[in-house]
């Protein structure tokens, strides 16, 4: 029933935009692939050809083994929840649930209103189907909601009816276009969990297309950064969070955004703002410029002046809870490259003697600092320096 | 004291400041001497009228009450002028509602000759009818009409448009089917790009393959608040069918196409029977009155969902 989803080298290109850009995506059976990137990055496209409502201009995509490129969506045995929901504003929850049953189990003449229902069969099948639909509906839990019309419906009960209609087919893969981003934000934590749940007892192969990073982040088996039109990097939540294959991937995936710092190539390791060095055994030229990226939970603050440590003041002190985040921006000096301002996560504890205007030094353990060369891509780091006198 | 306090807040809300009232007042204003001088008024004089035997140059005006009203049914004149009204506006409005429909998924579904088909087809809205009238009396002429003559090419024989009592009003509704279209062609486009484009996408990921599915599926239900706009407008436009009768055929022929508005014309401006027009203008008003009724109460609450 689940099947194996292969999008392969899929271009695409809209007049003289290309959107995607030899794009390939490998969905095992009853994986749920979060496809994230910014808006207008391809992802949306990407997922109209997997369904098939779009062509791709090259590259093929496969189900179950089969090469389904020339297809058309109603062939497919996919099913897709819209943004939107796009539910049949004039039928109820449960005929809207029915439909892509009807439309597959009964035959033209079937389906005609009166006399269909005469034809041999017919009546057999739509008892079927209602008890399809039920079923789905008792998995939802919209019992209640089956003879309602869409316009009676508040978002979120038109989207579970959505996902209703997708999951009463059981089809081989569940395509999903930002299905939760038309819900407030309490019903989008709730419903996300709740979708994770459905999947994992429907055991379909899903791929979800969504903006936001920590949705990808907590529903899915593995996450697919989308950037420009190309696949940056496909790994499972946590190893992007933490080795992320380039800059983008990790100023993408995070929030707060990752801190970037500037940094020189010197001979045998990497230099910080002011020529100390923090990491070595990277290769590459000296002199070259890099970016270190540094996790706001990453950030240590000191009272101290230390080698590599940046002169940082307090801007604001942003309470949340378990967590605080603390704002930074530069003290009395600029640092090319830096992009402020600079965030530190820290336990609520941590935080409580800091004040706005508080004068510290920033700097960071330096096993934890990613480093990017100029064109964004990763380079590994042999071995981090022991942080002399950093941690004060 | 905290509920006085509140209870008296609340007064002040629905009672409003001085100065936001007469804001209210002062737009409203313009609309509403319009709205009393050249709409209430006159239909209030109008029915005043109505109750009189008023006739332009009699300087008498007796009061006789609902007389002209009951006369109004018993007069064949206007009873046949009601029907013939009737028959025209069944013959114009699903034609040109269906016609102006397909037009309308036509062009839609092709995007070459968009601009060209729309323009053709919006003409016949944008000219002038008086004027269009003659070159129909030109066309359906029986002898020297090209409409005959190309009947006559292959081989079927001429009918007498205009000049018949049979055939004048299927005449005069061909002639108000080709003026309705286009306007109705436009308001359906309108119609179709509004449709949620995920909804044919659902559709076709539902299975809906052909494109008569895709039509019942989604474009006819979501055109429903379309469809009924429009059948209400073509309605009051064929009622008031005027134009066409009155340069073409004045009723004509053995007042065959009389119509209302050409009844009440002749009553009112030829014989200057003032107080029975008015009833008729009454009547007429209550009519479309009673047509908007039926169509804003009953379909309403089906085409527009939830």
């Amino acid at each position: 029933m689940s099947a194996h989803l292969r999008l392969i080298g899929i271009e695409k290109s809209f007049g003289s935009m290309q959107v995607l850009d030899g794009v390939s995506l490998d969905a095992a059976p009853g994986e749920f692939i979060a496809l994230v990137g910014p808006s207008g990055c391809g992802k949306s496209t990407l997922l109209r050809i997997a369904a098939g409502l779009e062509r791709p201009d090259a590259g093929a995509v496969e189900i179950a083994g089969v090469d389904v490129t020339g297809r058309r969506a109603a062939d497919r045995d996919i099913a897709m929840v819209f943004q939107s929901y796009a539910l049949y504003p004039h039928l109820t929850a449960a005929q809207n649930m029915a439909l892509p049953l009807a439309m597959r189990r009964l035959s033209v003449a079937q389906r005609l209103p009166f006399i269909g229902g005469f034809l041999p069969r017919a009546r057999e099948i739509r008892r079927q189907i209602m008890e399809d639909v039920a079923q789905a509906a008792a998995m939802l839990k919209i019992d209640a909601l089956l003879d309602r019309k869409p316009g009676q419906m508040s978002g979120g009960q038109r989207q579970r009816v959505a996902l209703g209609r997708a999951l009463v087919r059981h089809p081989q893969a569940f395509l999903m276009d930002e299905p939760l981003s038309n819900l407030d934000a309490s019903l989008r934590v709730h419903t996300r969990t709740e979708i994770v749940d459905l999947h994992r007892r429907a055991g379909v192969t899903t791929l979800y297309v969504t903006h936001d990073q920590e949705e990808a982040l907590c529903m899915a088996d593995r996450i697919a950064v989308m950037i420009g039109g190309r696949l940056l990097q496909v790994a499972a939540p946590a190893s992007i969070y933490r080795d992320p294959r380039h800059i983008d991937v990790a100023t993408f995936i995070g929030s707060p955004r990752i801190n970037l710092l500037p940094a020189r190539l010197s001979a045998g390791g990497v230099a910080g703002w002011d020529g100390h060095a923090l990491l070595e055994g990277v290769q590459g030229s000296e002199g070259a410029e890099l970016r270190l990226g540094v996790r706001p939970e990453d950030v240590r603050l000191i009272g101290q002046p230390a080698p590599g440590a940046i002169p940082v003041s307090v801007a604001r002190v942003e309470f949340l809870g378990a967590e605080t985040l603390v704002h930074l921006t530069l003290a009395h000096l600029t640092v090319a490259g830096l992009s402020e301002p600079l965030v530190a996560r820290m336990s609520a504890d941590q935080a409580l003697k800091l004040r706005q205007g508080d004068r510290l030094f920033m700097t960071a353990d330096p096993a934890q600092i990613l480093v990017f060369d100029r064109t964004g891509a990763r380079l590994p780091v042999a071995r981090a320096l022991q942080p002399s006198r950093v941690h004060g | 004291m905290v509920e006085v306090a509140v209870s008296r807040v609340r007064a002040k809300a629905t009672v409003g400041n001085p100065g936001e009232a007469l804001a209210a007042w002062g737009l409203l204003w313009p609309t509403a001497i319009l709205m009393t001088a050249l709409l209430i008024a006159p239909t209030v004089a109008v029915f005043a009228l109505s109750l009189t035997d008023a006739e332009l140059g009699v300087p008498e005006i007796r009061f006789i009450g609902i007389d002209a009203y009951l006369d109004l049914f018993e007069d064949r004149n206007f009873l046949r002028s009601f029907a013939n009204t009737a028959k025209y506006v069944a013959m114009v409005t699903p034609a040109s509602v269906l016609i102006g429909l397909g037009a309308a998924l036509l062009i839609e579904s092709e995007p070459r000759f968009r601009a060209f088909f729309r323009a053709a087809y919006f003409l016949p809205v944008v000219s002038l009818i008086v004027a269009m009238a003659t070159v129909w009396q030109y066309l359906m002429h029986p002898t020297i009409g090209p409409i005959n003559l190309m009947l006559k090419l292959i081989g079927l024989p001429g009918v007498n448009w205009l000049g018949s009592s049979d055939n004048v009003l299927i005449s005069l509704a061909l002639i108000g089917i080709w003026q309705a279209v286009g306007f109705n062609m436009v308001l359906f486009l309108a119609g179709l790009t509004a449709i949620n484009r995920d909804l044919y996408a659902a559709a076709e990921i539902d299975g809906v393959r052909g494109a008569w599915d895709r039509f019942l599926t989604v474009t006819w239900p979501m055109l429903g608040p379309t469809t009924l706009f429009v059948v209400t407008i073509t309605v009051i436009n064929a009622v008031k069918v005027f134009e066409t009768v009155a340069t073409l055929t004045q009723g004509g022929p053995a007042k065959a196409s009389e119509t209302l508005l050409w009844t009440i014309y002749q009553e009112g401006f030829v014989f200057l029977h003032i107080g029975p027009a008015s009833a008729m203008a009454i009547l007429f008003i209550v009519v479309l009155l009673i047509l908007l009724l039926i169509q804003t109460r009953a379909l309403d609450r089906r085409v527009h969902y939830g």
